[in-house]
């Protein structure tokens, strides 16, 4: 029986681009994307599903990446906040992040914003209460809930998508 | 040239965060870079008889194990007092050195068998990935002889120390009035406990540590790079130019990464031993053993007070733990001693040593428990004599600061109080508790005052200007969030009449000038002034350099023509600041009024707050846009401290059980209403040039107490426990 641990050779689009490596069948896919990938926008707050900082897009749904194995996700596509910009410049959610101060340290807003660009694009979020709900996955330990809301529905009033 | 000073303006580094390319220390992937993972005691009492490490060992990709077998040999690793003094157990020893003239010698890890609390790691695996170091600390065993734990305060039978002085202030303060001969007409004699609560800032503690020949590079989440490189030089036994401290990005600190932990030294010793880079990145479930906490608090609060309102007695007492081996206890009664007006004075504080890790510096240290008591007590004192609580407030303002026997240098206090009643909408008068309801819900307004000291550090800020590029700003301050990278830019674009698109910032570097450690709201007023000091430097010097080298003098040259023309490509200066002013004799502080609106549906128990309004007094707002954030950072751990935040310990086993972000609930999205943050604008100008006072924790104390008191006003249910629980409110009284 061969050893469950034996690297498993796959390939993830990330961000467009093919990643092909030898990987740990017990790694995660946020360790993937952090160690193999050498990306810095998804973040690890808890490695347990719990604070939402790992959030990326599996096939355009969000997820987290903390809590699905980098070999599910073998031949299927990722977005990272890394593929988010439009043409070299910022898409209009990071411009608003920074317009209504969505953030402080910074630390949650890759996994917010991933999970914003979901709130967005679904027209049955309409009011303030159901974006709240929406992103209430994504912790923000600074508190910058308010301006992250006011970002939201900003672009969702302002953005042709 | 647009003035900066005062305006809003957005984040300067943000476009580096929104993107995901500002690297936090763990995000540094160093080549050949190995991880480490802690293996943790699960008793909280007793002694290590053994460990067994060869399962582990055995494991593929397996480098190192460290036990207190080894440590001492393999990492030269302590115990050692040179650098441990510098370290988070330290703080507070000072203070309970007098009632202990024997001290214990401090906490360290892996330097003995001795166990004191449940979670004190024992061993630390390193290895090739994550997944080989986790597999191994799973096969790490160890026997124990167990002994008998205390996790939890007993006022009644614990043995308690009393301390000296902490904070600023003496922890033992008695005080009798001499014309104390109103009567009594009313009084107040309750005892408030606050909860055990964790910082959980969202990047947990992380250090990567590259040893190269004879020094180490070490990227690291600390708040203070200055200290930390100190801290770690000492422990290597290495001169403090051997180490390089980096920062650049903080993902939150709230306290848990002010003092110095045992991981950011261990890094550097395991770098050096094994001449490879190592990182540590603490798990959530680390956070609440190997960075600090806040302690539990009891405190006793008793009110006194004649007819009009006015203040006979004010006493408070504290009773608090402490670790085994650590000494930082929280000094509740800071702003008892000198926040309001009272004949008669009685602030103490107890400290016991607990079976738990070292508590530590979490935002508002003292304060924010202390003004959950008192602002809930005279909110009760207000409600027994059927007065307006702002009303109350007003008439025990202190029109000094009686215990320091100081002026205020600046007061504004009576204006948070009418801009943010305005704001809120409070009625005036007194209003009783359960005379509001809309459909199902009891609704309330609760307020409460906070204030908070302004200190200030020396700090010195370097500026580089180069010919071809942007003029560079320089020093060693840290930004965890709190906007310093855009403070700074704002100054020097001010006094230089520069455009703040060519200014660059670069902080958290250990080779950068001296700032201090980011934390009890000093920054801004340590670091502007030194920026100014800067700025009017390389102006002088730029004035000198075209009086030498120019033939018509005031020729209106730019910076970079003067430079050219004194054949210089790079002009550096330094400007430094000195802390607080001297020769004043005068109190620096931040005040504030917060009111908050609560909504209680008592079939369910379910408490929501539906609208806060903070009015504050914090000097000369720099930027309204970032202090108005950590004002409302602030409010939001103020509402997770009312409602949601308890860590707690096994009461067998003494281990803190909820510690994880699912069984310690903090404040989400769907918590969190439209906070209101009012400036009551003025300037501080004793205190600085800029008239301006840090901001970063005066949001937080007296939050919890203003929602407390708005439960009670839409129940009539005064819960004295924190955190009001849903099963606080539909258990009948």
């Amino acid at each position: 029986m061969p050893d469950p641990r034996s690297p498993v050779r796959l390939s993830i689009a990330v961000n467009g681009s093919r990643m092909e490596a030898e990987v740990d069948p017990r790694r995660t896919l946020l360790d993937f994307l952090r160690e193999d990938c050498a990306l810095t926008g998804p973040k690890k707050g808890c490695d347990h599903g719990q604070c939402g900082a790992c959030t990326v897009l599996l096939d355009g749904k969000r997820i987290l990446s903390c809590l699905k194995l980098a070999i599910s996700a073998a031949d299927r596509s990722v977005t990272t906040i890394e593929g988010v910009e439009r043409e070299g410049g910022l898409h209009p959610i990071q411009q608003a992040f920074l317009d209504h101060d969505a953030l402080q340290c910074g630390y949650c807003t890759p996994g917010q914003i991933m999970s914003a660009l979901e709130a967005i694009a679904d027209p049955e979020l309409r009011t303030r209460p159901q974006i709240q709900e929406f992103m209430s996955g994504n912790i923000c330990r600074c508190g910058a809930y308010n301006g992250i809301v006011d970002a939201i529905m900003d672009v969702k009033a302002n953005a042709s998508l | 040239m647009p003035k900066h000073l005062g305006e809003p303006r957005s984040r300067i580094e943000g476009a580096l965060k929104v993107t995901g390319r500002a690297a936090y220390a763990a995000d540094r992937r160093l080549p050949n870079q190995a991880y480490v993972w802690a293996v943790r005691s699960p008793i909280a009492a007793g002694r290590i008889m053994r460990v067994a490490v060869a399962e582990a060992e055995a494991v593929d990709g397996v480098i190192a194990i460290y036990t207190h077998c080894n440590a001492a040999e393999a990492l030269d690793w302590g115990p050692e007092n040179a650098s441990w003094n510098l370290s988070a157990e330290a703080l507070g020893r000072t203070a309970l050195a007098e009632a202990e003239p024997t001290a214990q010698p401090l906490y360290q890890p892996l330097t003995g068998s001795e166990i004191v609390f449940a979670g004190q790691w024992i061993a630390l695996v390193v290895a090739e990935t994550l997944e080989a170091a986790r597999e191994a600390a799973l096969l790490v065993t160890a026997e124990f002889v167990e002994d008998p734990a205390s996790t939890e305060l007993d006022k009644d039978s614990d043995r308690f120390l009393s301390p000296t002085f902490f904070f600023g202030a003496d922890m033992h303060v008695q005080r009798s009035g001499l014309e104390s001969s109103r009567p009594d007409q009313a009084a107040i004699r309750e005892t408030y406990v606050t909860p055990v609560q964790f910082h959980h800032p969202m990047e947990t503690s992380a250090t990567v540590a590259d040893w190269q020949d004879d020094g180490v590079t070490v990227f690291d989440s600390t708040q203070g790079v200055w200290a930390a490189r100190e801290f770690i030089a000492r422990s290597l036994k290495v001169p403090t130019e051997k180490v390089r401290v980096v920062s650049s990005y903080v993902g939150g600190g709230f306290g848990a990464k002010n003092q110095m932990w045992p991981h950011q030294a261990l890094a550097a010793h395991i770098s050096r031993a094994l001449r490879r880079p190592i990182r540590i990145q603490l798990s959530r479930a680390d956070m609440v053993v190997a960075s600090g906490h806040r302690s539990v608090t009891h405190q006793d609060v008793d009110l006194r007070a004649g007819g009009d309102g006015r203040l006979n007695g004010l006493s408070h007492v504290s009773w608090v733990p402490t670790s085994i081996r650590g000494n930082f206890f929280e000094p509740c009664g800071l702003n008892s001693l000198m926040l309001y007006e009272t004949a008669d004075l009685d602030v103490r504080h107890y400290v016991t040593r607990k079976n738990i890790p070292s508590p530590t510096v979490f935002r508002g240290p003292g304060e924010t428990p202390g003004s959950f008591a008192l602002e809930c007590a005279l909110d009760e004192l207000a409600h027994r004599m059927q007065m307006d609580p702002i009303a109350l407030r007003r008439r025990n303002f202190a029109s000094r600061d009686a215990y320091h026997a100081r002026d205020w240098s600046a007061n504004r206090l009576e204006d948070c109080y009418e801009q943010g009643s305005a704001a809120f909408g409070w009625e005036h008068g007194f209003t009783p508790p359960r005379s509001m309801r809309s459909k199902s819900e009891l609704i309330g307004f609760g307020m409460a005052t906070t204030a908070y000291p302004a200190p200030a550090l020396a700090a010195t800020v370097r500026l580089r200007l180069r010919q071809d590029g942007p003029l560079v700003i320089e020093t060693s301050a840290t930004d965890i969030g709190t906007g310093m990278y855009t403070i700074l830019a704002q100054t020097v674009a001010d006094a230089l009449g520069w455009p703040l698109e060519d200014l660059v910032v670069r902080l958290a570097s250990s080779d950068f000038p001296n700032a201090p450690t980011a934390g009890r709201s000093k920054s801004t007023a340590s670091v502007l002034p030194a920026a100014a000091n800067a700025c009017r430097a390389l102006l002088d010097r730029l004035q000198a350099m075209d009086r030498t080298h120019s033939i018509a003098p005031n020729s209106n040259r730019s910076p970079f023509e003067i430079l050219a023309a004194a054949g210089s490509s790079e002009l550096v200066v330094e400007g430094s600041s000195t802390g607080m002013p001297t020769g004043q004799n005068l109190s620096f502080y931040s005040f504030g009024a917060h009111f908050a609106e609560v909504r209680v549906d008592e079939e369910l128990g379910r408490i929501r707050v539906t609208r806060f309004v903070s009015a504050l007094d914090c000097g000369t707002i720099v930027n309204p846009k970032t202090a108005a954030s950590q004002i409302k950072g602030g409010i939001i751990f103020g509402i997770g401290m009312a409602l949601m935040e308890k860590g707690e310990f096994h009461p067998v086993r003494g281990r803190l059980v909820n510690d994880n972000l699912a069984d310690y609930a903090v404040p989400v999205h769907a918590d969190i209403p439209d906070i209101k943050v009012v400036f009551v604008n003025g300037a501080d100008e004793r205190f600085n040039e800029f008239g301006a006072r840090g901001l970063g924790e005066i949001g937080l104390p007296g939050a919890a107490a203003a929602i407390a008191n708005a439960v009670f006003n839409a129940t009539g249910k005064r819960v004295r426990n924190l955190p009001i629980t849903p099963a606080d409110i539909v258990r009948r009284a």
